[in-house]
């Protein structure tokens, strides 16, 4: 089946269509929320959301970028919108915790429960870590050092989905990993090593 | 090896072992769960689909039709009884030229 037969199956809805996209694209959508949420359940209840939205939205693809980079931006965006839904959650119930004078917030709360089925179980303390450090960092820093570093994806391939020039990702990546080794220093310095 | 350093090292091996992160199936019946998803969207959507004519710019033009055709029976109407009323009142008072010209007076 040629690209435009399946994007126009695709359009009209056509449940095998979809079936063919899951198959294809299922593990990848998946693997790029499960980075930017850590949590098995969560990233899979986002991966659901981003195949409804691909559902709804595919009428607006006008096929000016991959279908795969499409559904990369889709996947960000909704990750992102869990992470910032999820951090006003933790904020409220960090004030109706100072309001009741209960335990302050602290890294052990921060996620769900950090629990990503691809990070190895004697790196899984060290990992928590790094995503906690990864998630105190500005968006556009956390979208490009995700995709490029977890994800592996080439500079190319995260300037299409950023819709950002080659040169302003290096600058976002050197910026994360400055900003990085800033939190992670501070975080192990507080921890008393 | 100082503390500083230490921690430098740690934090530089850390932030390479990112990319030693696996990636990992999908969930069991991740595929039947999402296209179950997409058949009740499809559900959802045609419970609350309108013709495609009916664009926002048509609804405002209907709106603003509708307002206007109200104002003007509510202005044509008030005018109206404001007239009746005044009639009636003056055949009530006796100060109709109407009443004047009849034969009964």
């Amino acid at each position: 089946m040629d690209e435009k037969q399946f994007l126009a199956d695709l359009k009209a809805q056509k449940r095998d269509a979809y079936a063919k996209l899951l198959e294809k694209y299922g593990k990848m959508v998946f693997n790029t929320c499960l980075s930017f949420v850590p949590n098995a359940q969560d990233a899979e209840d986002t991966a659901q959301e981003v195949f409804v939205e691909v559902y709804n939205s595919i009428s607006k693809f006008k096929g000016n970028s991959k279908l795969s980079t499409w559904m990369y931006r889709i996947a960000v965006n909704k990750s992102l919108e869990f992470i910032r839904k999820r951090n006003a959650k933790k904020r409220f119930g960090f004030m109706q915790s100072l309001m009741d004078s209960a335990i302050p917030m602290d890294k052990s709360s921060y996620f769900t429960e950090f629990n990503h089925p691809g990070v190895q179980l004697e790196r899984k303390e060290q990992q928590e870590t790094l995503f906690y450090a990864i998630n105190q960092l500005p968006e556009g820093q956390k979208v490009v050092f995700t995709l490029h570093k977890i994800d592996g994806l080439s500079y190319k391939e995260v300037s299409e989905i950023t819709k950002k020039s080659i040169s302003s990702v290096e600058s976002l990546l050197f910026r994360a990993k400055k900003n990085l080794k800033q939190i992670l220093t501070a975080y192990y310095k507080k921890e008393g090593w | 090896m100082n503390d500083k350093e230490y921690i430098s090292h740690f934090v530089d091996e850390l932030l390479d072992s990112a990319e030693s992160i696996q990636t990992v199936d999908t969930p069991p019946f991740f595929k039947d769960k999402v296209l179950g998803k997409l058949v009740q969207e499809k559900d959802h959507n045609g419970a609350l689909s309108y013709p495609s004519w009916l664009t926002p710019k048509f609804q405002w033009a209907a709106l603003l039709i509708f307002v206007f055709l109200n104002l003007g029976v509510l202005y044509y109407h008030t005018n109206y009884y404001q007239q009746q009323e005044l009639q009636s009142f003056a055949e009530t008072y006796g100060f109709s030229s109407f009443q004047g010209d009849s034969i009964l007076n």
